[in-house]
């Protein structure tokens, strides 16, 4: 007979560590960085620059430019472009970060050779038509409202701009009255001083041959002006942070408030990273976190809520988001206190701490699995400085962490009392 | 090379098992899809099937939760339900497939039920229904608009529920029933995908799901859908920032060959920047700040979906007369547009297949429909659409009697 109150028997996880990569230089000295993954014919290629968003002088201004790249070129305009991608198989598009800037292709390795020319067209000779420029202004603008209307959008802009003080580069939310500000002359200025440079490097994730991969990457690029190592910083290393603590409340009707509360963390480059993630699965990232369990699983106040100790290059931030029903919002930010202050006070219990650290050693796989995951980690690598190391450091971290240091850590690095309070919504 | 192989067998308590081989990653998906959804509710209790899946999830007869053992492995999971189906899917480290087989089966052998648990899980999917289709802008408007585009079929009704008094309403004897009348082996497909020994998986699937009991199954026949012989239009009015206009189409079941058609010919509309859709209403005349379609692809008869947001200085007047130039385009769009998708369509089966979960998944959705393979034949039936086949698809589709209407109106402008 078959016992079914028992689980079955559980072997020891395996870590699933990072594949390493090889490091090429075309002619002119652009680094190619190339892994060799997978079985299927699919190809990641991003080309990376040292900017992003907290490299600009005014909100908008980077964001724009990318977005602009690819509405025309000295090929293509934006239509046929996008004909030609289709046509290709190709997928292209820029992606922007506070600290870089991406022109991201994703291919099937056969049509390589075609869509390699269409990124190129895209990163060294786009055009910034005018009239493109004004549609898209007034389109995102359309866009900027209708995202004014949600609870979300509002919470986390108010929590950025009280957590890290307006005008600081991690608090860059455009407002509707500012786009009309931006200009197209300034948006060129920005692609031609960040980006026009050929200060880039490459990164390819898939299958496909190195010689031939080379060879094709030196045809759209090789011409170019010997690369120049990077000079320029992001602002947000010396910008000054005014963090603000107390109950703020953006009034918007409805039946549900976002809530967002929280506090300064530190910077990805801190000791104590690896730990802290640990710290913040107990609390709040994953399904089966404390903050689930009591106010979805136990209460039913929301469908769902996280928290993120979410570390940047210079600073970071630690913050608790639901959408909580208007009767509950106090009292389920009462229990969220009480969940920190439980968590720091007791710690966890050894049970609960195998759980997370075999839920986080297992679920390591599905972040890691596809040649575009593979490229947008070794992208974050490359523009943060942090290498493949110390990002597989977890698991030494994961393996060795004590249940009792899960609660050291909580006491000290969580601060409920004096954090800042958001919440977006109705009166409650 | 990208053909997706497989296996199937069925256990004599009628629970088909489908194994896929995948070594790329030291990982299994096992995905169980029960043929369940929204249209198998009873009108009055509508949401139920969805209320249902949040309860799988709250302990099983000899299991008291289901998440925490599974996590303890390093397994992750989640769940959806469509009008059609409920679909549940587990991801494991690949030494760890035995955990899996063991939480599911108890699962369907029987529930855990109690009154608290129904009264936490229905106030959670209340603030689900808040959270996804109430306190967003437009949230609510396809679920509105599904309400009068079918008028007998079952797919009148969202599958979070017709109104929050239904979930309110619902009591235990409801889940009960539900739970006997359709989770069974027999109303199952079993998708195990990944790092696996197929041999290993059929003993595992005898072993812990064998001496589950088939089950007498509550399956109704459901009312057809009349053909729609005029157009249908609503209005309604919220805290909205401009007019925006939803129309859904009429379209053949997802087993219907013209399927395929109604498909290629949503995604020349608007997938991507090129679509005809987009192309007029947002580029060339600006009179949306956004356009965009899809299918709603169903077990019976769904929906082409195309939606916009008017633009400042624009009328829902302008759009209207846009869109029957959009569509008086389509219904004679060249050679040259349709073989661009195409080529676009075949990259992105392959790309598709770069997740195990999504191969899964596809697995098990391909088998709700009736035929496992057609996950390899699909490709193959989107290169053979003719151009004949998609005007007069185009023409038949995009007929005004076949559509309905929902203007969504800013308060502001309706006072």
């Amino acid at each position: 007979m078959l016992n079914r109150t028992l689980p079955p028997s559980s072997p020891p996880l395996q870590r699933f560590s990072l594949p390493s990569f090889e490091k090429y230089f075309l002619t002119n000295g652009i680094p190619v960085y190339f892994i060799s993954h997978g079985d299927l014919p699919l190809v990641a290629v991003k080309a990376i620059y040292n900017s992003g968003s907290a490299y600009q002088d005014e909100v908008g201004i980077a964001s724009f430019s990318t977005k602009m790249m690819m509405e025309g070129t000295k090929a293509y305009n934006s239509v046929s472009l996008a004909k030609k991608l289709d046509e290709t198989g190709a997928w292209l598009y820029p992606e922007i970060d506070d600290e870089y800037i991406a022109v991201n292709l994703s291919t099937v390795s056969s049509h390589l050779e075609e869509a390699l020319p269409l990124m190129a067209s895209v990163m060294l000779d786009p055009t910034f038509p005018e009239q493109e420029f004004e549609q898209l202004i007034i389109r995102e603008m359309a866009r900027l409202k209708v995202e004014s209307a949600k609870t979300r959008f509002q919470a986390r802009k108010a929590f950025d701009k009280l957590l890290f003080g307006a005008g600081h580069p991690y608090a860059d939310f455009l407002d509707l009255s500012e786009l009309g500000n931006i200009s197209l002359p300034t948006i060129k200025a920005f692609y031609q001083e960040h980006m026009a440079s050929g200060t880039f490097s490459l990164i390819v994730v898939g299958k496909l041959d190195p010689s031939r991969l080379l060879s094709l990457l030196e045809d759209q690029f090789g011409h170019l002006p010997p690369f120049q190592p990077n000079t320029r910083f992001s602002k947000a290393k010396e910008a000054v942070v005014k963090t603000s603590g107390g109950r703020h409340h953006v009034h918007l009707e409805g039946s549900q408030a976002t809530i967002r509360l929280g506090h300064l963390a530190f910077a990805r480059s801190h000791e104590d990273f690896h730990p802290m993630q640990i710290v913040n699965t107990a609390l709040g990232g994953y399904f089966g976190s404390r903050l689930m369990k009591s106010i979805r699983e136990e209460k039913g106040y929301t469908y769902g809520i996280y928290s993120a100790w979410s570390c940047y290059r210079y600073h970071g931030a630690f913050f608790i988001q639901s959408d909580i029903g208007k009767e509950y919002i106090q009292d389920a930010i009462d229990c969220i206190k009480q969940e920190i202050r439980k968590l720091a006070e007791q710690g966890v219990s050894d049970k609960e701490m195998d759980l997370i650290r075999n839920y986080l050693l297992g679920t390591s796989i599905n972040r890691r699995e596809t040649p575009f995951q593979i490229a947008d980690i070794l992208t974050y690598s490359i523009a943060n400085e942090i290498s493949f190391e110390e990002m597989d450091r977890k698991f030494e971290v994961l393996e060795n962490i004590t249940a009792r240091e899960i609660g050291e850590y909580a006491e000290k690095y969580f601060h409920p009392d004096n954090w800042l309070e958001v919440i977006a919504g109705p009166e409650f | 090379m990208l053909q997706i192989a497989f296996q199937t067998r069925i256990l004599s308590n009628g629970l088909k098992v489908i194994v896929h081989e995948d070594h790329a990653v030291p990982k299994v998906v096992v995905d169980i899809l029960y043929q369940v959804g929204s249209k198998d509710e009873n009108p009055e209790l509508t949401g139920f099937a969805h209320l249902f899946e949040h309860l799988m999830f709250e302990g099983s007869k000899h299991i008291p939760s289901y998440d925490t053992p599974l996590q303890r492995v390093g397994g992750q999971n989640n769940a959806f339900t469509t009008p059609d189906i409920t679909n549940y899917y587990l991801t494991v480290p690949a030494n760890q497939l035995e955990t899996a087989f063991w939480l599911e089966s108890d699962r369907m052998l029987e529930l855990a039920f109690s009154q608290e648990k129904l009264d936490i899980q229905k106030s959670v999917v209340i603030e689900e229904y808040k959270q996804r289709y109430l306190n967003q802008p437009y949230g609510d408007a396809h679920l509105k608009l599904r309400s009068i585009h079918y008028q007998k079929h079952p797919y009148r009704w969202p599958t979070i529920g017709k109104d929050i008094s239904h979930i309110e309403e619902a009591t235990l004897t409801n889940v009960k029933d539900f739970f006997y009348q359709f989770y069974a082996p027999n109303n199952a497909t079993l998708v195990v995908a990944g790092s696996v020994n197929p041999e290993e998986v059929y003993q595992l699937a005898e072993k812990w799901f064998g001496g589950i009991p088939q089950r007498k199954l509550g399956k109704k026949t459901l009312p057809i859908e009349p053909t729609q012989k005029a157009p249908r239009h609503m209005d309604i009015t919220g805290k909205v920032p401009f007019p925006a206009v939803y129309k859904m189409f009429h379209m053949p079941a997802q087993s219907d060959p013209d399927y395929y058609v109604a498909d290629i010919l949503t995604d020349l509309l608007s997938n991507g920047k090129s679509g005809i859709l987009y192309q007029k209403m947002v580029r060339e005349k600006q009179i949306a700040s956004q356009a965009s379609s899809f299918t709603w692809g169903l077990h019976h008869p769904g929906i082409i979906s195309l939606d916009a947001k008017i633009a400042e200085n624009h009328s829902l007047e302008e759009y209207e007369n846009a869109l029957q130039e959009v569509i008086e385009e389509v219904c004679k769009i060249s050679e040259e547009e349709l073989e661009r998708m195409k080529k676009k369509l075949s990259a992105s089966f392959i790309m598709q297949k770069a997740y195990l979960l999504n191969k899964t998944m596809a697995l098990a959705m391909y088998d709700s429909l009736g035929d496992v393979d057609l996950i390899n034949q699909t490709p193959a039936l989107y290169e053979s659409i003719t151009l004949d086949q998609v005007q007069a698809a185009a023409r038949k589709y995009f007929d005004k009697n076949n559509c309905s209407t929902l203007y969504y109106l800013p308060e502001s402008r309706a006072n």
